[in-house]
């Protein structure tokens, strides 16, 4: 499904990392993990084309990402790749149901099909009762659960969650870390989720640990 | 409270941009408002004397006064010293002039002339002379014969006008018009029939013919001569008297038909806008006493239209005036909303770091202090290049009208900044409660509405003072400053009310946009409802835009050409063209502003919109779709800005007509119509252009970013 191969990436003069490679199978959730500044945002940018890497390829889907222009990635982040991030990033002045249906729009998908769609998930992520409300009317663990939602609606093969959980408390966290895992399985996306938290670690199906730009640690949970 | 220097030279250096923009602001005010004021103010006191001179012969002032009554039924005498008698009407006239007019008028001309007599010797009819005598002109040259003299062949006394002719000099060009020469003798007669023999004595020539004599008596030196349509030639001409022949012009021609003229001129600079009320005064005092007989002399009947020009300049330059203090008011009021704009556009750049300081404990003065160093520096760097460049150029600075501008440009910066971080750092601005948050929000409403409430407020009492009382431009600026700044204040509680209606007209628009399958509109109308709610840059585009049509119109209606009376005196000259000018650079710097405001409103709202672009691109919208969110979120904000500016602006400019009575400067009997030049579209456009231009460059700039590093900041 994802394949990392050799990716390089430095600042100046500073390296942030170092001849990353791995790979992700199709329907897993996989956990990134390691210290702040360790590079998990850098390696996660470079998956949906938000970042290139200075050596390596990236490849999604059997495409290679870093080879694609501007147009090109756009269409990945479209189709393939969806991004949920620390700070839900939702529009402010949109309804819960608008933001998750922006996707949906910017694929020109018919109106009712898009209503309906919108109404499903945010029935999965357990919002049903808040689809007309704006992100400031909703909760921390609301706005990502929206958030979630928004990167579903265009039945991605991937999905990116760059600390996810990171804005929440610790109890919210999990149950949004649940509702990932339940997500992968209900919805057969794949995800890939950095974190620094050990519990949520738990839920994936496997932890790849980079420190200072390397891959340190890579194992599959016992789960 | 000690200024940490490194720290304050760092800001400065960060924010350059701003603070130049500032300082060009400054720079450009200051030099707009402490040139403007003298100009127009010399100007105006030149405008008297051009006034004066342009009117020529109605600035004049005559006096007729019949030559002493022959009394009826007695025979008619020769009077010898008719000459002497005319000269001395002169010194009773000017006898009657009191001091401020003795100062105003040079020395009298005296002359004496008859009625018109038709030449019958030789020729065609249609030859029409004068017998005129003027005192003694010295500077005369006698190209043919001599002076008239008194007529040698007859005896000192007699009775009866004929058959002794009349001694006459002609001028070298009515010779030439008449075919007369030196020795001739012709006939003439006058209306009734009675015959008046005259002698050519001689042919002359003027030494100086500028001399005043000559504007007295044209005709003296240069026949008037027209032909009609059919070819027919009609000539009026003037022929000369000497104090030797006068007498035998007097007996020659009818008892009642030569009259003296005293023919007073103003000097060159005598009147000035200061002295001219008492100079109309004084004519009017002296016209009263006109036609009364004094204790012993003639009755001496003064005519002038000189008061009728003097009252009508000073009009004129009221008008002038208070036009220019609108104008200047225009300049003030955008100026100062320019400011507080850049203000906020530095206050907002530096939020962080202020709120930072705040937070570690830097006192609300100290951090006042610190910046208000850095806006005296800009102020003073800028005002004071201003203010030497209207030295070196006009010679002479008044900076009474820089004040405000000066004043907000010192305070304005550090105060927005203090009370931004007080905001941020005060924990009550963001209560946990709701009930304290909704509190809040009514303390806020109620100060909006206040505030707007105090400008519309000012601007209606504004309104009504210049419709009542108008511009008093003689008892100081600061009786005036109220109603000059009228169309000022309507423009800004323009853009206050559109400030209430365009937000949320603009979110209204989410559901019809929501409609749409697309996700442009929807994405580019949940970003212009906030955008349109940003207030010093709607509230600036409107006004500036407002003022600039206003100016521009008005300066078109005050030159406009419409029929005008013939007699008409269109305000000319410097003054005219100092008000045109004024009118098209305060045009032109309220366009700027306009467009500034929604520069500086788009580099406001830039960072806002660049993290939804940013977002937006995550989940697939390419750059070239951020574009179009930007056009959708700035191009209502110009278009109803531009668009209600220009409206309000032209209501302005239509009232103003009359209000400000336009129709002085150029003399006409009634309101001129309201021209609106293309031009005022200008602004229109170039909003929109600006806005184009916003957002091809953001997306340039957002093609060349790395997304991922956008999202870290
Ligand atoms: N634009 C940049 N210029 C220089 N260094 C950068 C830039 N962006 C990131 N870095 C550096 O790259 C390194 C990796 O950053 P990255 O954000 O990938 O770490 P991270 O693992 O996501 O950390 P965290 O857990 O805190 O989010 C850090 O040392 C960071 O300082
Ligand atoms: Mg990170």
């Amino acid at each position: 499904m994802l394949s990392i191969r050799g990716v390089s990436r430095s600042y100046g003069s500073s390296q942030v990392l170092h001849d990353v490679s791995f790979d992700v199978a199709a329907g897993t959730l996989v956990a990134l993990v390691g210290r702040s500044g360790s590079g998990k945002t850098t390696l996660l940018n470079m998956v949906g084309g938000l970042d290139r890497p200075d050596a390596g390829t990236v490849l999604v889907d059997g495409a290679d990402v870093t080879a694609l222009d501007e147009a090109g990635r756009s269409r990945l982040r479209r189709d393939k790749v969806s991004y949920v991030f620390q700070t839900f990033g939702l529009v402010p002045v949109l309804s819960a149901a608008e933001n998750v249906g922006i996707p949906l729009r910017m694929r020109h998908t018919p109106r009712e099909e898009r209503e309906k769609r919108v109404a499903r998930l945010l029935d999965l992520v357990g919002l049903a009762g808040h689809a007309r409300q704006r992100p400031d009317e909703l909760s921390g663990g609301q706005q990502q659960r929206v958030a979630i939602a928004r990167a579903l609606a265009s039945s991605p093969r991937l999905l990116v969650a760059d600390e996810p959980t990171g804005q929440l408390d610790a109890e919210t966290g999990l149950s949004v870390m649940a509702l990932l895992r339940g997500v992968v399985e209900s919805e057969g996306v794949t995800a890939l989720v950095s974190t620094h938290d050990p519990v949520m670690m738990r839920l994936a199906d496997r932890i790849v640990r980079i420190s200072d730009g390397r891959v340190t640690h890579d194992e599959e949970t016992a789960g | 409270m000690s200024l940490h220097r490194p720290s304050m030279r760092g800001r400065a250096r960060a924010d350059r941009g701003p603070l130049l923009l500032t300082a060009l602001v400054v720079f450009v005010a200051v030099l707009i408002t402490a040139a403007v004021p003298p100009l127009i103010d010399r100007r105006a006191d030149r405008a008297v004397a051009e006034a004066v001179s342009a009117a020529g012969d109605a600035a004049g002032m005559t006096a007729q006064v019949p030559f002493d009554a022959e009394t009826p039924g007695y025979p008619r005498v020769r009077r010898p010293n008719s000459a002497t008698v005319a000269d001395g009407y002169a010194g009773s006239a000017q006898q009657l002039l009191n001091p401020t007019l003795r100062s105003v008028f040079g020395p009298p001309v005296v002359s004496v002339s008859s009625s018109d007599l038709e030449l019958r010797t030789g020729g065609l009819p249609g030859r029409t002379l004068r017998l005129v005598y003027v005192g003694e002109p010295a500077s005369l040259t006698w190209t043919d014969g001599s002076p008239p003299a008194q007529d040698p062949s007859r005896g000192e006394e007699r009775a009866g006008p004929a058959p002794w002719p009349v001694s006459v000099g002609l001028s070298e060009a009515a010779s030439e018009v008449l075919g007369l020469s030196t020795g001739d003798r012709v006939r003439t007669e006058d209306r009734e029939g009675g015959r008046v023999e005259l002698r050519i004595s001689g042919i002359y020539r003027a030494q100086n013919p500028s001399d005043q004599v000559w504007k007295v008596q044209p005709q003296l030196l240069e026949p008037a001569v027209f032909t009609d349509t059919r070819g027919i030639t009609t000539s009026f001409t003037s022929v000369l008297l000497s104090a030797d022949s006068l007498p035998d012009g007097r007996l020659a021609t009818a008892p009642t038909d030569m009259d003296v003229t005293i023919e007073f001129r103003p000097t060159a600079g005598s009147i000035s806008r200061d002295n001219a009320p008492v100079v109309i005064d004084s004519l009017v005092e002296l016209g009263a006493g006109s036609g009364v007989a004094q204790d012993e002399g003639p009755a001496i009947d003064f005519n002038t239209r000189l008061s009728g020009v003097l009252e009508r300049i000073l009009d004129q330059i009221a008008v002038a005036t208070a036009l220019a203090i609108v104008l200047l008011g225009a300049v003030l009021v955008a100026v100062g909303l320019a400011l507080a704009l850049t203000a906020d556009l530095l206050t907002r750049r530096r939020g962080g770091v202020l709120t930072g300081l705040r937070r570690r404990g830097a006192s609300l003065p100290g951090l006042w202090a610190e910046l208000a160093v850095e806006s005296v520096l800009v102020t003073l760097l800028a005002g004071g290049a201003a203010a030497l460049v209207v030295r070196l150029l006009i010679d002479e600075l008044s900076l009474a009208w820089s004040l405000p501008v000066l004043f907000v440009a010192v305070v304005g910066p550090p105060t927005v900044a203090v009370l931004a971080a007080a905001r941020a750092t005060n924990h009550r601005a963001a209560p946990a409660n709701r009930s304290a948050r909704r509190t809040l929000a009514v303390t806020r409403q109620l100060r909006r509405i206040t505030t707007e409430v105090a400008v519309l407020l000012a601007a209606v009492g504004a309104y009504t003072a210049l419709s009542q009382r108008g511009i008093a431009t003689n008892n100081g600026a600061a009786a005036s400053l109220l109603p000059a700044l009228a169309p000022s204040l309507v423009a800004v509680s323009g853009g206050i009310l559109l400030l209430r209606i365009l937000p949320p007209a603009l979110t209204g628009f989410l559901r019809p946009a929501g409609r749409l399958r697309g996700s442009l509109p929807l994405l580019a109308a949940s970003r212009a409802g906030a955008t349109a709610g940003r207030v010093l840059p709607l509230v600036l585009i409107v006004t500036s835009c407002a003022l600039a049509v206003f100016a521009l119109s008005v300066r078109a209606t005050a030159s406009g050409s419409g029929p005008v009376a013939p007699d008409a005196r269109p305000l000319a000259g410097a003054l005219a063209d100092g008000l045109r000018d004024l009118a098209l650079v305060a045009g032109l710097l309220l366009m700027a502003l306009a467009v500034l405001a929604l520069v500086i409103g788009a580099l406001g709202s830039a960072p806002e919109r660049g993290e939804t672009a940013a977002r937006l691109r995550t989940l697939g919208l390419t750059v070239a779709d951020t574009r179009w969110i930007c056009l959708g979120e700035l191009l209502p904000v110009a278009l109803a800005g531009g668009l209600v500016g220009w409206m309000l602006g032209r209501v302005l400019a239509s009232r103003a007509v009359g209000l400000l009575s336009l129709r002085v400067l150029n003399d006409l009997p009634a309101d001129p119509a309201l021209v609106v030049p293309v031009i005022t579209y200008v602004p229109v456009v170039l909003l929109i252009v600006t806005v184009v231009l916003v957002a091809a460059v953001e997306s340039s700039l957002r093609r060349r970013e790395r997304l991922g590093q956008v999202l870290r900041a």
